[in-house]
């Protein structure tokens, strides 16, 4: 054995690992923590120093304690709904077998990668006033933002918990029913404890979205509703007021933190070595006592549906009848010249936008899903690992607002001079999803068995090419569905996209928002149709990428997490 | 002598798993780590395959200190007790992941015949293109070995690999196992519990308890003269007795092992017992008798014996199946 070769060998490890970790570190403080850090500075940095007479200022405003409440509540009770509705759809797509499930469980992902400006836009039309639920009076309500909030995020809770559900062992439920116990008892003593953790955790997840949730509040919370969210982007854009938006950024920041801890730890708890067995064995056809599960879950099929058929039919509305009039105005630059770009413009900026995010999200998730895989046994390493993975999950809980305009701000001199460059939309998009793309790629790779990893090593095969040849193959099918929910993501993202487009780049969110904020039917109309294009592309992309790559086994599936 | 362990000693947050071990391999051998679950005898595979941080002591190889060797080079094979399989890669992919990854010294020709080669030689022929989930626990078992013999690895490390096998299946393997391992003289670490297992494959026995080794050497000698009465228990005695309860001439503070075999059902034997229980089994009937003086005792009679509980029997006392213990260390040291 020669000696040098194999501590050359060490070093070269290291050093690999060691930049693996480099350079999503230096991307991320280079784009996300300089731009936040930067703008809740200039909040927080008055004439004569640090000024923190602000944060008390702030904190004791009424509407202060009313808007944080605000955002609290609605984000459980739009998390709690989601639960109680997901549950019995979590049910039926993953432990019942029947024709068209597999449709059924692709269609279902849809609405979870619809960009939240057309979720809005198409709630909107629905509960108008001259909508086809116009009559019920939802219009401006509560209601209309809880239940897009369930529209968006009823995924997460059947496929976290559906997931779960397919691996578990039937065998205590039929023990507790042969003990006396009735189908309902069974279910609450037994089945719901086992899949406790799984619930937890995608609610934790619907919280966390619906408590930073911005284009829904934005279209549908008609200036009534406010959250933390909203009343950053209200302070920054509207108000001027830099320094109640960096105390608000900071409160949110705070929120996001303590809500992300508790989901770590509850993932810790439920993170396990990969199941290989197939889920088949616990499967069952349709029986009669599932007919509730069956009724509840239509009834949501109808609420998915129902607010994107009035989008469709909302954009073949035109002033003389039906037609196809809106999304011919799409190849205008708009009624009296109002855009620089037309909407197919629009939708070639969008693409081309997403695309390069997505590969930017990708790049920088792989090389830090790499790191965070590692399970070393040294505690002083462990934790950084640990204190690594905290804070690349922070862009999910940044106000998007903050991101955008920070970037305005801070990256307009040298050495980071992006002003005018076209790829500050796609960065701005990428440090969006990149957190979403290590939390699909992650589990997989921490779920490979260890012992996979040195047998190939006691074969021979080096550290790196244990890497290309175990990790890789297995991560590559979840890395897909990654790539594609990457690029609906960054497709759909509006809140830091809104500051950093320029006018002759502006995508298809950003188009479909000015559209509604101006009056008109026309306008209206275009919108609608815009909407439409933008959310079939997202849901092409992700619906045939899911249909071929999710279910199968290494396989994550968009929305589990 | 090929590997040569000194002094290792593991230690995980406090806890000894493996205590100042040292043992050797001679080329071509096989030694089975015989001990009961949680002895530290898996731990002390992993730190010789290099998947284990040592705390004291040192592993070589032909005299050569492997302690600056990463796993990947040692040139060891491992084979785990449930395959480890690459699950994306076909039977023949698995089994060339070695030749493909490590030394590169064979073409892919001379790669393809190697493969055909193993998968002939644990009785998989034809078997290269198929997807190893669709094999049974059995043949899973044989590719995993055929995997770990393919680069021709100077040492073989063997953990509980037919542990998670049904008895026949388990059997059948260990035969073959041994036929292949002395065919391809390959140098063995072999790790189980079961001590059937250990004796039926082994040159030689270590038997390790608490981290470290009680007993060292070639099974018979294991086997006829345990050193203690924790070694004599876990190969299959099942009385331990003062020696001068047996022998009233030798009153010297020895004791004395028996195996249920130690004692034989005879009309004209001259030991006194009262039958306790009776259990029949095809080729003889186990017995527990009571014995005055003695107290509870296993004894063997002739599958078609009519013994009735309660009966006064008298039985005869076989060599062959007691041990003189040269030390009183019950119970094993804490």
């Amino acid at each position: 054995m020669n000696l040098r070769a194999d501590r050359t060998a060490a070093n070269w490890r290291t050093a690999g690992l060691l930049l693996a970790g480099a350079v999503p570190l230096a991307a991320f403080a280079a784009f996300f923590f300089y731009p936040v850090v930067s703008l809740i500075g200039r909040g927080l940095i008055g004439p004569g120093g640090i000024d923190l007479s602000g944060f008390s200022e702030v904190i004791s405003r009424p509407r202060f304690s009313r808007i944080l409440w605000f955002t609290l509540w609605q984000a459980a009770a739009s998390a709690g709904l989601s639960v109680l509705v997901g549950i019995p759809g979590a049910y039926l797509l993953y432990r019942c077998r029947f024709r068209g499930r597999a449709v059924l469980r692709a269609l279902v992902i849809v609405p979870f990668v619809l960009p939240t400006v057309v979720v809005g836009l198409a709630f909107r039309s629905l509960f108008a006033s001259s909508g086809p639920l116009g009559s019920w009076g939802l219009d401006d309500s509560i209601w209309a933002i809880l239940l897009a909030h369930v529209f968006l995020n009823y995924a997460i809770v059947v496929r976290t918990v559906g997931s779960t559900w397919a691996h578990l062992d039937r065998r205590p439920a039929e023990a507790a029913r042969a003990l006396g116990a009735g189908p309902a008892r069974a279910f609450l003593t037994i089945t719901l404890p086992a899949l406790g953790p799984s619930v937890a955790a995608a609610a934790t997840l619907v919280f966390l979205f619906c408590a930073t949730s911005f284009g829904i509040m934005i279209v549908l919370g008609g200036g009534q509703f406010s959250s933390l969210e909203t009343e950053i982007y209200r302070q920054t854009t509207q108000m001027l007021d830099l320094r109640t938006a960096a105390v608000l950024s900071i409160v949110q920041i705070i929120l996001v933190t303590a809500v992300l801890a508790v989901s770590a730890a509850i993932r810790r708890r439920t993170e396990t070595t990969l199941r290989l067995r197939a889920s088949g064995a616990a499967e069952r056809p349709l029986r009669r006592a599932d007919l509730p599960a069956v009724l509840i879950t239509a009834l949501v099929c109808l609420l998915l549906l129902a607010p994107m058929a009035t989008l469709l039919a909302r954009s073949l509305q035109t002033e003389n009848g039906w037609g196809l009039g809106n999304f011919a105005a799409l190849a205008t630059v708009g009624q009296g010249q109002q855009f620089l770009v037309s909407g197919w413009q629009a939708t070639v900026n969008s693409l081309t936008a997403a695309s390069t995010a997505a590969v930017l999200a990708v790049a920088i998730a792989v090389l830090l899903c790499v790191v965070l895989a590692r399970k070393p046994t040294k505690p002083l390493a462990r934790r950084s690992i640990a204190l690594m993975d905290g804070i690349f999950m922070l862009p999910l809980g940044v106000s998007a607002a903050t991101v955008g305009f920070g970037f305005l701000i801070s990256l307009d001199r040298p050495p980071l001079d992006f002003r005018g460059s076209a790829l500050l939309v796609p960065i701005a998009q990428a440090m969006v999803a990149t957190p979403l793309v290590v939390r699909m790629i992650l589990p997989v790779l921490r779920s490979v068995d260890d012992r996979l990893r040195q047998a190939a090593g006691i074969l021979g095969a080096s550290p790196l090419r244990v890497w290309i040849s175990v990790d890789l193959p297995i991560m590559s099918r979840s890395l897909a569905g990654a790539a594609a929910f990457a690029f609906a993501v960054a497709l759909g993202e509006f809140g830091a996209t809104s500051f950093v487009a320029r006018p002759d780049n502006v995508t298809l969110p950003i188009l479909i928002g000015k559209l509604i904020s101006r009056p008109g039917a026309g306008n209206a109309g275009t919108a609608c149709a815009a909407g439409v294009i933008l959310a079939l592309l997202c849901a092409a992309v992700v619906f045939v990428v899911d249909r071929a790559v999710g279910g199968k086994r290494g396989g994550a599936q968009i929305g589990a997490f | 002598m090929a590997l040569q362990l000194t002094g290792l000693t593991i230690t995980y947050d406090r806890t000894v798993a493996v205590d100042q071990v040292s043992l050797e391999v001679p080329d071509g051998q096989i030694l089975a780590l015989l001990g009961p679950s949680g002895c530290g005898k898996s731990t002390l595979l992993r730190a010789i395959a290099g998947l284990e941080p040592l705390q004291e002591g040192r592993v070589s190889w032909d005299g050569v200190d492997l302690a600056r060797v990463p796993l990947h080079r040692r040139g060891f094979g491992l084979m785990f007790q449930d395959g480890v399989l690459f699950p994306h890669q076909t039977v023949a992919a698995n089994i060339g992941y070695g030749l493909r990854v490590g030394k590169r010294d064979l073409t892919k020709p001379e790669q393809q015949q190697r493969v055909s080669e193993l998968l002939y030689l644990v009785g998989l022929a034809g078997y290269g293109n198929r997807s190893v989930g669709e094999l049974s626990g059995g043949e899973a078992q044989r590719v995993a070995l055929a995997r770990a013999l393919a680069p021709r690895p100077r040492l073989l490390l063997l953990d509980e690999p037919l542990a998670a096998l049904d008895k026949s299946l388990r059997e059948n393997l260990l035969l073959d196992l041994r036929r292949i391992l002395t065919a391809t003289r390959t140098t063995t670490v072999f790790v189980t519990h079961d001590q059937n297992e250990a004796f039926g494959i082994a040159d030689r026995v270590a038997l390790m308890d608490a981290g470290r080794i009680r007993q060292h050497g070639v099974p018979r000698d294991v086997w006829d003269h345990p050193i203690d009465e924790w070694v004599a228990r876990f190969v299959g005695y099942t009385t331990v007795l003062d020696a001068g309860l047996v022998d009233r001439a030798r009153p010297d503070g020895d004791r004395i092992a028996f195996r249920p075999s130690a004692l034989r059902l005879d009309p004209s034997g001259d030991i006194e017992a009262t039958v306790l229980a009776a259990s029949a089994s095809p080729d003889h009937t186990a017995l527990k008798v009571l014995i005055t003086g003695w107290g509870e005792m296993e004894a063997v009679a002739p599958a078609d014996s009519p013994v009735a509980v309660g009966e006064s029997i008298t039985l005869r006392h076989d060599a062959a199946g007691v041990a003189r213990l040269r030390s009183a260390s019950w119970p094993a040291k804490s």
